[in-house]
């Protein structure tokens, strides 16, 4: 049983964290949304993170960001190391330093992401200002974050008030950004309203938005759940051209492993708040280890009804208010021995890439 | 189409919505529609499962809803075994035999009343059995649907998603009725509810020879359940034929693309990637003139901006509504 | 059909021990309430439980609170505390009547309206927008003389009146949320009618928050009430009342000063405890 060291001969990792564990407080007491998690991140991957409701996927892309919410959810162990600190132990104002220029995030809801009152344009422009700033160095840790505009320098641009058009200072740049996530008809959409942009416009606002900032990471949580099938498409795509063009490393939090499997290079199967399974995708599909790994891919309705193929996973998602000992899975698992009620396995590497947390492997 | 009589039939059905502009009265104010079902033809055969698929705005869930009498059409016909339906006079007398099962478990329970008293409103509502009978049916649909006697009490709040799904559907089949309208039902579950859902509903139709409607935005799910598929879009249907031919070989440029991005769990096919697709589902009140795919449509000829292509058949029992099918043959 | 109100009521007073402003509003309420029935019980027994007689006089004029007359005496010599106490019954009983009336009123027009939609609804809120626009003072005065007399009972109709519309406009905004859930569809399915809906399921579901403003309702009837009952409407001069008695003793506040307090204190703290109840009950239902 050996612990997960890194992958042997590979490049530093972007991000690596390790034994990250976050607990929530809620009205029915404290649970575990993510135990002890061990994953490293390297530049340029687009990595997938799968899991039903409850696994603890949104809860490690806001770990990773900084975004848990502050009065329900604390780290109470573990560590975030990107680029030699920890994110994980930053106060909230030496993490504004990271956060949109270092490591960005995109949500399922993209009505609620961008203000309704503002105009597209001018909200995709204060991120870039906010870009230009600190590459200026007037933002930095330790700052407040407040935007003090130093009448010194007249190079960055004043964003336009409430409701009035973008300047035509801004305007080319905006443009080139709009044009990078494909909207078509930069010029008009730039003026427009959220409300007047369908869902999947507003969600490559969002990733224009997120990527003004030119980040080396970008998170996605569930981008695509709430678009259509096309447009969910068109979306991935773009995130996969984003990954290729400009480097950018990808972390998408999914439920459907089908969506992985068509845009990702890794993928993480979580269940119960621990990572069961960590393999480059063309391992996962040909060779899935975990038990839950293989019921989820039976769960995928493939075929005709006649097939017979389509085999539920017994039983549900286990309660996280109450602490169990041994193997998070085992109550509905197979295959389940003496052992997995006793002790909980970890990550354990059986191939090149490919990892997993079962008993059945060592 | 089949010899015998189909369960449920609908002839170039209609739904409407006017939209209000200015001041006056209502007659004169509604000039403009968003037309959400424009005139769709449709056929459910006995013991049939067919799926009606599209995307969001194509009508299906207004087609569902017009169908199962919660709304009026605007015009064409419902025919229920043969005989044309009266949404106004017949509801209560069809309702015995057409039930629904919705998208969203948590409001389709009443959360005030308990799991045996939501079982039974249709038995009460539709059918004269006395209270011990009604008690004893829904023990027996509460088994069926694989839950125990134990949750008769219960109140939605503590039940999970998947089981407030189980509950609405043991809802719909107490009153044991001859067609279900499932409109997504496992669009809002995880993948292993979903697979427990699914076995369940295949397991009733065997059981009790339902046939199905089932309206869902995800093409796998389609093609697992069902022997018959029919393509929306922009109110009206683009292809109709069984399950196998429109999802292997669609015929309509629209199913096309609609099938090349629904995401399969392949990654040695990264057919997501490679498909190209344009544009936007069009506005429901100012349609394109012509074919409503034609903006989008990489084979759209002159003929396809000013007339409306009819439903052809292609091949045996597959139906397309195209000027040109040779092109997606 | 299964009942949870039983359970309800219990968890509902589990639910108020979470907040101290609660508790305290809940005590003041209860009291109230308390003194309100053992005085009418008092009276309708013909059981003396009241000291001093609250017509007669029974000591010096305008003495003011000592051991023998806990709240001093008034202009006529009697006794404050026995009259403050008479009043309680009708002061206490006039909000509950009030929003009683208005609860039922508003829940079955704003209910319906809002569960049908359509003509229906326009009809039936633009009736009530008719009685919405009606100032209560005016309604008040109107009754009085159209009734020829001028009591307890025409200021109640006349309250009962204008209070209706607040509560038939918010439950009509409540039902329409519940309208668009799926199971009022289900229930149209299982061939329920308009009627059979409102009762089994739109009352069910939005009875909580307007039991919520209610509550805190309770506490401006009584303001309102003791208002025009200051302004002379209500009751007549021999009947205690703790707004009429404002009324008469407010000539008085310099020489005898306890005799406007007293009654203007009862009715805030009134209010108070029907405030404090009102949020604590808002606050306990949101926190579930």
């Amino acid at each position: 049983m050996s612990r997960k060291l890194g992958r042997p001969g590979s490049t530093p990792s972007l991000l690596d964290a390790k034994g990250l564990t976050v607990c929530y407080e809620t009205g029915m007491g404290r649970v575990k949304a993510l135990s002890s998690v061990d994953l490293a991140i390297q530049g340029r991957e687009f990595l997938a993170v799968v899991g039903e409701s409850g696994c603890g996927k949104t809860t490690l892309g806001l770990s990773l960001i900084g975004l848990l919410p502050p009065k329900s959810a604390r780290v109470t162990g573990g560590s975030i190391g990107y680029k030699g600190v920890d994110l994980a132990h930053l106060s909230q104002s030496e993490l504004r330093h990271y956060r949109g220029s270092e490591i960005s995030m995109i949500f399922q809801e993209p009505l609620t992401s961008l203000n309704p009152l503002r105009r597209v344009g001018n909200q995709i422009a204060e991120a870039i200002i906010l870009r230009k700033e600190r590459k200026e160095g007037r933002t930095g840790p330790g700052e407040t974050g407040l935007r003090v505009y130093d009448s010194r320098s007249s190079d960055i641009p004043r964003l336009p008030r409430f409701g009035k058009k973008l300047p035509r200072s801004l305007r080319s740049e905006v443009s080139e950004l709009l044009r990078l996530v494909r909207i078509p008809d930069p010029e008009q959409i730039i003026d427009r309203y959220p409300f007047e942009l369908s869902g999947g416009m507003r969600q490559r606002v969002m990733i224009a938005m997120a990527l003004s900032q030119q980040p080396a990471l970008l998170i996605a949580d569930e981008p695509t759940t709430a678009l259509d099938v096309t447009t969910q498409a068109q979306v991935l795509r773009l995130m996969s051209e984003i990954r290729d063009k400009l480097g950018t490393t990808i972390v998408l939090v999914t439920h459907d492993l089908a969506v992985a499997s068509q845009v990702a290079d890794r993928v993480i199967v979580m269940y119960a708040g621990e990572i069961v399974e960590d393999a480059s995708i063309y391992e996962l599909f040909s060779d899935p280890q975990h038990p839950y790994t293989k019921g989820l891919l039976a769960c995928i309705p493939k075929g005709t009804r006649r097939d017979a193929s389509l085999v539920p996973i017994k039983g549900s998602i286990p309660d996280l208010t109450i602490e169990r000992v041994g193997c998070k899975f085992q109550p509905r698992c197979p295959y389940s021995m003496q052992r997995c009620s006793e002790k909980d396995p970890v990550l354990v590497r059986t191939k090149e890439n490919h990892e997993v947390a079962c008993f059945l492997y060592g | 189409m089949a010899s015998a009589t189909p369960i449920l039939q609908t002839v170039d059905l209609r739904k409407y919505y006017p939209i209000k502009e200015g001041i006056g009265l209502p007659r004169r104010r509604a000039q403009r529609f968003v037309k959400a079902v424009d005139g769709v033809s449709i056929s459910i055969a006995e013991g049939a499962t067919v799926a009606v698929v599209g995307e969001s705005g194509c009508g299906k869930t207004t087609l569902a809803r017009t169908i199962a009498m919660l709304t009026p059409p605007t015009a064409g016909k419902i025919l229920f075994e043969g005989v044309p339906v009266n949404p106004r006079r017949d509801a209560r007398k069809i309702y015995t035999k057409l039930q629904m099962v919705f998208q969203d478990p948590d409001s389709s329970l009443d959360p005030h009343m308990s799991v045996g008293d939501v079982i039974g409103e249709p038995l009460r509502g539709l059918t004269k059995l006395s209270g011990r009978e009604v008690r004893e049916t829904v023990i027996r649909t509460l088994t069926d649907v694989g839950m125990g006697e134990d949750y008769f009490d219960r109140l939605p709040r503590q039940l999970s998603g998947g089981q407030k799904q189980r509950i609405a559907i043991a809802r719909a089949i107490s009153t044991h009725p001859k067609l279900l309208i499932l409109d997504e039902p496992t669009s809002a579950l995880d993948a292993s509810v979903q697979a427990q859902i699914l076995s369940l509903l295949v397991k009733l139709q065997d059981q009790y020879g339902l046939s199905y409607m089932l309206i869902t935005h995800n093409i796998a799910v389609a093609g697992y359940l069902s022997d018959t598929v029919a393509v929306m879009y922009a109110g009206n249907l683009v292809e109709f034929g069984p399950a196998e031919e429109v999802l292997k070989k669609p015929r309509h440029p629209y199913t096309v693309t609609l099938i090349a991005s629904a995401p399969t769990p392949d990654p040695w096919n990264r057919h997501l990637l490679s498909t190209e697709i344009s544009g936007e589902v069009p506005s429901a009140i100012d349609p394109p003139k012509g074919c409503k795919f034609n903006p989008r449509c990489p084979f759209a000829e002159e003929i396809c901006t000013s007339e409306v292509p009819v439903l052809e058949e292609v091949s045996t029992g597959h139906w397309a509504a195209c000027h040109f099918p040779e092109k997606t043959a | 059909m299964r009942n949870t109100s039983l359970g309800g009521f219990r968890s509902f007073l589990r639910m108020l021990r979470r907040s101290r402003e609660a508790i305290l509003g809940f005590a003041i309420v209860l009291a109230y309430l308390l003194v309100g029935l053992l005085v009418e019980l008092a009276d309708l027994l013909h059981f003396h439980l009241l000291p001093y007689s609250v017509t007669q006089s029974s000591g010096a004029p305008l003495s003011p609170p000592s051991l023998a007359h806990l709240l001093g005496t008034d202009n006529l010599g009697r006794d404050l505390f026995s009259r403050m106490l008479s009043a309680t019954p009708y002061d206490v009983a006039i909000g509950y009547v009030v929003v009683g009336f208005a609860l039922v009123v508003g829940l079955l027009l704003g209910g319906y309206a809002g569960l049908r939609g359509g003509i229906l609804d326009e009809l039936l809120m633009r009736f009530t927008d008719v009685f919405f626009a009606l100032p209560v003072l005016l309604i008040a005065l109107v009754i009085a003389a159209a009734l020829n007399s001028q009591g307890l009972t025409e200021t109640a109709i006349a309250l009962m009146i204008v209070w209706w519309p607040a509560y038939a406009r918010l439950a009509r905004g409540e039902a329409l949320k519940v309208a668009h859930q799926n199971y009022i569809e289900a229930a149209k399915l299982s061939g329920q009618g308009s009627v059979r809906m409102l009762f089994r399921h739109v009352l069910p579901n939005i009875s909580g928050t307007m039991l919520v403003y209610a509550t805190l309702d309770l506490g401006t009837v009584l303001l309102t009430y003791s208002g025009l009952t200051f302004l002379g409407l209500g009751v007549h001069p021999p009947t205690p009342d703790w707004g009429a008695m404002i009324t008469t003793y407010k000539d008085y506040i310099l020489s005898a000063p306890w005799l406007a307090f007293f009654p203007g204190l009862t009715i805030s703290l009134g209010v108070i405890g029907f405030s404090l109840l009102g949020d604590g009950v808002k606050e306990a239902r949101e926190a579930r």
